[in-house]
């Protein structure tokens, strides 16, 4: 390399001292000169080529950088730009669960007090309806019903054998009062034809004269027979009339039983009538009780479906939360796996634009594409939404 | 004899507050955690009505009422979805499957029940 140097240099000084019409001292003098100048650049040369190498180095490492500090500065302008579009976006649907949840809280809460004040009063019917120490429940006023109404069933059946009797003794009195009579009338009928018969036997008598006298006498005793019949026929008559006065005191008698009976009747008439306004005060009271439970029913059924409402909140509150925790996780992972000498995939997943519409299209309720598009959504109403296909 | 009802949903919670709406109008209730848990348990069992949820993991509510409609034995069974997806599109994807009725979660139970009642097999 030496020799091709201090050769060209020669052969150089040479072509131009002969151009030039140079003297040989000048030959020698410039020949020398163009020599050590030769073999000086060759010698300078490698490091000179190393200086530029290191200078190229420099200037790569210095377009490397800056292109890092531009991704590092375009990342983070990325960055706050996704966090300045996504933070707000996770408060909205943080706030939209908490509120679902606080509003859905309190509903439970009030639907519970509900349920609680209404089972407590349906309790307190329920022992009112059945407290038969105070003689209100049913049971109790059944109880009475029986303890008052057996007496008087006891009562009349005392009386109206008393009247059976009384009657029967009426009717056998009747019967002989009927019998005497009939007797009475037989005797006067013998006593009167006696009488006839007598009086024709002393109208023979007489004419018969002195021979009739017998006969006379026999048709005397006979009229004595005939008064005796009709003495006998007075005490009938007599023996009658106090039958009649008998019968007299048995239909008094039969009189004070007529009012007995109407003093019964009118206690037991009392009594019937307190037993009724009894049982139907009890039977208001059942009516009332029954009628309360049944509304309590109703109501603790449609607080109960309150509630069934209120528990599905924690399905929505559960799905927006899900989709917010994966967000952040996946923010998570971006920040942590973005390639600091990365291009432009690494900052396309920093982009806010397809980052939102990634989340976007996870979103499955109302509640959330409100959020999204920058409002502020309110919790769900309890209505359903129901289409038939 | 009473009516069958399945209830396909990954929330536990909701699948009981479904449970007890329909056991207390008389219905017996059969429940699955997701559509995958449910085509395993379709095999022999009578159902009258099937109540499933869209968001599920494993297999989702619309792609479970297709594989339903695949099946002999059930591709009659009504279904209603229920589930707090709300947009139309989404309904309109429901009913492409074969679903019979859209339900909003929250849902009043008594007019689920109505919805139930008005589809439910004989």
């Amino acid at each position: 390399m030496l020799a091709i140097a201090a050769g060209v240099a020669l052969l150089g000084t040479v072509a131009i001292g002969f151009a030039a019409q140079w003297s040989g001292a000048a030959f020698v003098a410039i020949g020398l000169y163009n020599l050590v100048l030769v073999v000086a650049l060759l010698v300078i040369r490698a490091p000179i080529r190393k200086l530029t190498e290191k200078r190229h180095d420099a200037a790569a490492a210095a377009v490397r950088m800056e292109r890092h500090y531009r991704h590092v500065v375009e990342r983070q302008r990325r960055l706050a730009a996704l966090c300045d579009e996504l933070l707000p976006l996770w408060a909205r649907h943080v706030e939209t669960a908490r509120t679902e949840t606080m509003v859905s809280v309190e509903r439970l809460v009030v639907s519970f007090g509900e349920v609680v004040v209404r089972l407590q009063e349906a309790i307190r019917t329920a022992q009112i309806s059945g407290d038969q120490e105070h003689g209100a429940g049913f049971v109790g006023a059944l109880q009475e019903c029986e303890a008052r109404l057996l007496p008087v069933i006891g009562a009349l059946s005392s009386v109206m054998e008393v009247k059976n009797t009384l009657l029967g003794e009426i009717q056998r009195l009747e019967s002989t009062t009927g019998e005497l009579r009939t007797m009475a009338g037989e005797v006067a009928g013998i006593a009167a034809q006696t009488n006839l018969l007598a009086l024709n036997a002393a109208i023979e008598a007489a004419r018969a004269g002195e021979a009739g006298r017998g006969f006379a006498v026999v048709a005397d005793e006979v009229r004595k027979l005939s008064t005796a019949s009709g003495q006998t026929g007075q005490r009938i008559s007599e023996r009658v009339q106090r039958v009649g006065e008998a019968m007299s005191s048995a239909a008094n008698v039969a009189s004070a039983s007529a009012a007995e009976d109407s003093r019964v009747v009118v206690d037991a008439e009392s009594a019937i009538r307190e037993v009724l306004v009894s049982l139907e005060t009890s039977a208001q009271e059942v009516i009332a009780s029954s009628d309360v439970l049944q509304r309590d029913s109703r109501e603790i059924s449609a607080q109960i479906e309150t509630l069934l409402v209120g528990f599905q909140f924690q399905d929505r509150i559960s799905q927006i939360l899900t989709l917010v925790c994966a967000d952040m996780s996946k923010l998570q992972d971006v920040v942590r796996d973005v390639d600091p000498e990365g291009g432009a995939d690494s900052l396309e997943r920093l982009d806010p634009t397809t980052w939102l519409a990634e989340m976007e299209r996870r979103y499955a309720m109302a509640e959330q594409r409100i959020n999204h598009a920058g409002g502020q959504a309110k919790a769900a109403s309890n209505a359903s939404d129901i289409t038939f296909f | 004899m009473n009516k069958t009802v399945m209830v396909v949903d990954d929330s536990a919670s909701v699948r009981q507050v479904v449970s007890i709406t329909l056991k207390s109008a008389g219905y017996d209730v059969v429940e699955a955690c997701d559509g995958k848990d449910a085509l395993g348990k379709l095999n022999g069992q009578k159902l009258n009505l099937i109540i499933c949820d869209v968001n599920m993991p494993n297999l989702d509510g619309i792609s479970f009422v297709k594989e339903l409609k695949k099946t002999t034995q059930h591709r009659f069974t009504p279904v209603i979805m229920l589930t707090t997806e709300s947009e139309e599109a989404k309904k309109k994807e429901g009913q492409a499957a074969g679903a019979r009725a859209w339900i909003v979660k929250p849902f009043q139970p008594a007019q689920m029940l109505n919805a139930v009642a008005k589809l439910c097999l004989p």
